[in-house]
């Protein structure tokens, strides 16, 4: 067995505490639901998209941009056929629409495991394969590696926030709209086919010689009924 | 949404009057809507329904509501449906026959085909309206006058042409 030199094994069990820390980090960002920000926005989106591609509200109701928004949230379309515009819609594109965040984290948590496992077995002379990691620029680009994988799982649960309240907000948006394009299809209703929509009924006629009563006389006779159900309940 | 911030969500809508649609996609959002229209409405509430989905209309808080509703002798309650095809022991119509104020129809078969929404309003300002019958998808408003002006419209316009059944012979 070869034992390296320990200037070179140190440079690599000194990455240990960095290592470490990475690695706790991203694997709490894998354990923990509450950084699942795609199951905040996706099952809600799901829950608006009541509607399969067969049935039709009204004629159109799918090319809708709202309709195709809440789909592609809930992840029915493919980002192919329609995307929403704006930056977090890009960052929920890029960042989590497709777990690219937990395959991030995952990647990290390995990398930052096989840095401390490798720093431990080449200070005890295990692994001579991975003496190549001593050599520069090996523990530099280690170090960096680390280094990132601490520090991005920070941005990654800022963005992934930002994301979830946006795509909150949207789906309240969308849902709305949908709301509003169903509002008018019941102001726009008419009968069945076949049906005549019957007249409105015309005012009352007044009797002959009547007038309209003045403010003061309808205010007396609202008085006087007053007066009489009161007397009546009494009664 | 879960349900107790939907009816929240239902209940200021139905204070502040604004007509603002809200749309509506499950039968128990549907109840929420529909309890809260019993709530709203001061003397008419017309329903135009295939059989009284059960899940809808037959929820505990949809029949209490009608209930408080049609304690009052001047509300009155028209029902328009499409089948009779209900079981007897539907929670609302168990509830409506011993009512004076309830008027049920049944349309004609060649209505029933023509027809493709649904829908139900509360006075002369509150609906919700179910543009495919075959959907749970719906919207609803509360202090929108022309448009619940229309369904009414559209409504009498059927239940002049609908056959009404005394309302004991739904309960037997």
């Amino acid at each position: 067995m070869a034992v390296l030199p320990s200037p070179a094994i140190e440079l690599i069990t000194g990455l240990e505490p960095i290592a470490g820390a990475g690695l706790a980090i991203n694997v709490a960002y894998l354990a923990l639901d509450r950084f699942r920000y795609r199951r905040r926005i996706e099952p809600v989106a799901e829950e608006k998209c009541v509607l399969n591609d067969e049935q039709d509200a009204f004629e159109g109701f799918h090319d809708l941009d709202p309709v195709k928004e809440l789909k592609w949230l809930a992840r029915r379309v493919s980002s192919k056929d329609y995307v929403p515009r704006g930056r977090a819609a890009a960052a929920y594109r890029y960042g989590f629409r497709k777990h690219q965040d937990i395959f991030f984290a995952g990647s990290a948590a390995s990398m930052c495991a096989f840095t401390v496992a490798t720093g431990v077995a080449l200070s005890v002379g295990r692994w001579e394969w991975a003496h190549f990691l001593t050599i520069s620029p090996f523990p530099g680009v280690l170090f960096y590696a680390c280094l990132a994988s601490m520090i991005i799982p920070v941005g990654v649960v800022l963005a992934g926030r930002r994301c979830a309240n946006w795509g909150r907000e949207r789906i309240e948006h969308c849902t709305n709209q949908v709301a509003i394009s169903l509002g008018n299809l019941a102001k726009q209703a008419q009968p069945p086919v076949g049906v005549e929509r019957r007249e409105p009924l015309p005012p009352a006629p007044r009797p002959a010689g009547s007038r309209p009563l003045t403010a003061e006389e309808a205010s007396r006779l609202a008085a006087e009924l007053a007066q009489r159900r009161r007397e009546h309940r009494d009664s | 949404m879960d349900l107790e911030s939907y009816r929240d969500k239902i209940r200021l809508a139905a204070r502040e009057r604004a007509g603002a649609p809200i749309y509506n996609g499950s039968p128990d959002h549907a109840a929420i809507i529909v309890e809260e229209l019993f709530l709203s409405a001061n003397s008419h509430v017309r329903l135009l329904s295939g059989d009284l989905n059960a899940r809808v209309y037959g929820a505990p808080g949809v029949v209490r509501r009608a209930r408080e509703f049609l304690s009052h002798s001047n509300h009155d309650l028209r029902i328009l449906l499409e089948r009779e095809t209900y079981s007897p022991s539907h929670p609302l119509i168990e509830e409506m026959a011993g009512q004076r104020n309830v008027k049920i129809a049944v349309m004609p078969q060649s209505i029933r085909d023509a027809l493709k929404y649904h829908f139900m309003t509360a006075d002369e300002d509150c609906f919700r309206f179910e543009p495919e019958k075959e959907l749970h998808v719906a919207v609803a408003a509360f202090g929108d006058r022309p448009t619940t002006g229309n369904l009414n419209e559209i409504f009498e316009t059927i239940w002049d042409l609908s056959e009404q059944r005394p309302v004991a012979a739904f309960a037997e």
